[in-house]
């Protein structure tokens, strides 16, 4: 069995303690109270994203509209998935 | 320090896209979950989406920044801890993510000149956070394992 040299140094730092620095905000047990209102909010940003493809508006605005959808839809499948199936 | 939102702040900015402080606490919990629990593309959409809806809040750009580090994304951890530093100047954390970018980067003098900025705010601030000293501590050892 081949021994790596104690003091070789590893290719990037540990990452496990990297995570330690984020902050403990907010809690996804109090997501599911507010499904009914995230399933509202993605279905007008999904008729949103339909009228810029319509007015062809700027690319930004698009991709910002895109980003916060699929966002949404990410909380809404973690909540339960039949929220978004089927669309 | 502080990366919790204050009304009123420039970090409140997020009201115009009509969210509510706990919503946004809410998502970002849940990106925090995907990421400790290894599903960074989840992480990366919750973190995404965080940014684009509320460009000042620290926690989202912090968490982008570990996503892209474990992608071993460097440029973009980097671009995202200074993200967060800029929404929240002084951030121990944010200085912390800049350093490990750095050294993925290779680039060490800058490495150091961020961990001297880490120690001076540690020792004027009296922090004891045993998480942030912890990861100081290791990535000070990694620096003069370098040099």
């Amino acid at each position: 069995m081949a021994h790596k040299p104690l003091f070789e140094l590893p290719d990037t730092p540990l990452m496990y303690p990297i995570v330690t620095l984020l902050p403990d905000q907010g809690s996804v047990l109090k997501l599911r109270p507010l499904m009914s209102s995230l399933f509202a909010r993605h279905e007008r940003l999904r008729q949103a994203i339909a009228e810029a493809d319509k007015l062809e508006l700027a690319t930004e605005v698009r991709r910002r509209y895109l980003s916060e959808e699929a966002m949404l839809r990410q909380v809404l499948d973690w909540l339960g998935g039949d929220a978004v199936e089927g669309q | 320090m502080t990366s919790e939102l204050k009304a009123g702040s420039p970090q409140s900015d997020f009201l115009k896209r009509g969210y509510s402080h706990e919503e946004v606490e809410h998502i970002y919990a849940l990106g925090r979950l995907y990421l400790e629990s290894g599903n960074l593309r989840q992480a990366s959409i919750i973190f995404d989406g965080l940014i684009d809806i509320v460009p000042h809040y620290p926690p989202a750009s912090q968490g982008r920044a570990i996503v892209a580090l474990f992608q071993r994304d460097y440029e973009g951890a980097a671009e995202a801890a200074q993200r967060a530093l800029s929404a929240d100047p002084g951030s121990v954390e944010a200085l912390l993510l800049i350093v490990v970018s750095q050294f993925g980067l290779n680039d060490y003098n800058s490495a150091g000149t961020y961990l001297g900025e880490v120690r001076d705010t540690i020792e004027s601030a009296n922090l004891s956070d045993k998480h942030l000293l912890r990861v100081y501590r290791m990535l000070l050892a990694r620096y003069r394992s370098r040099t």
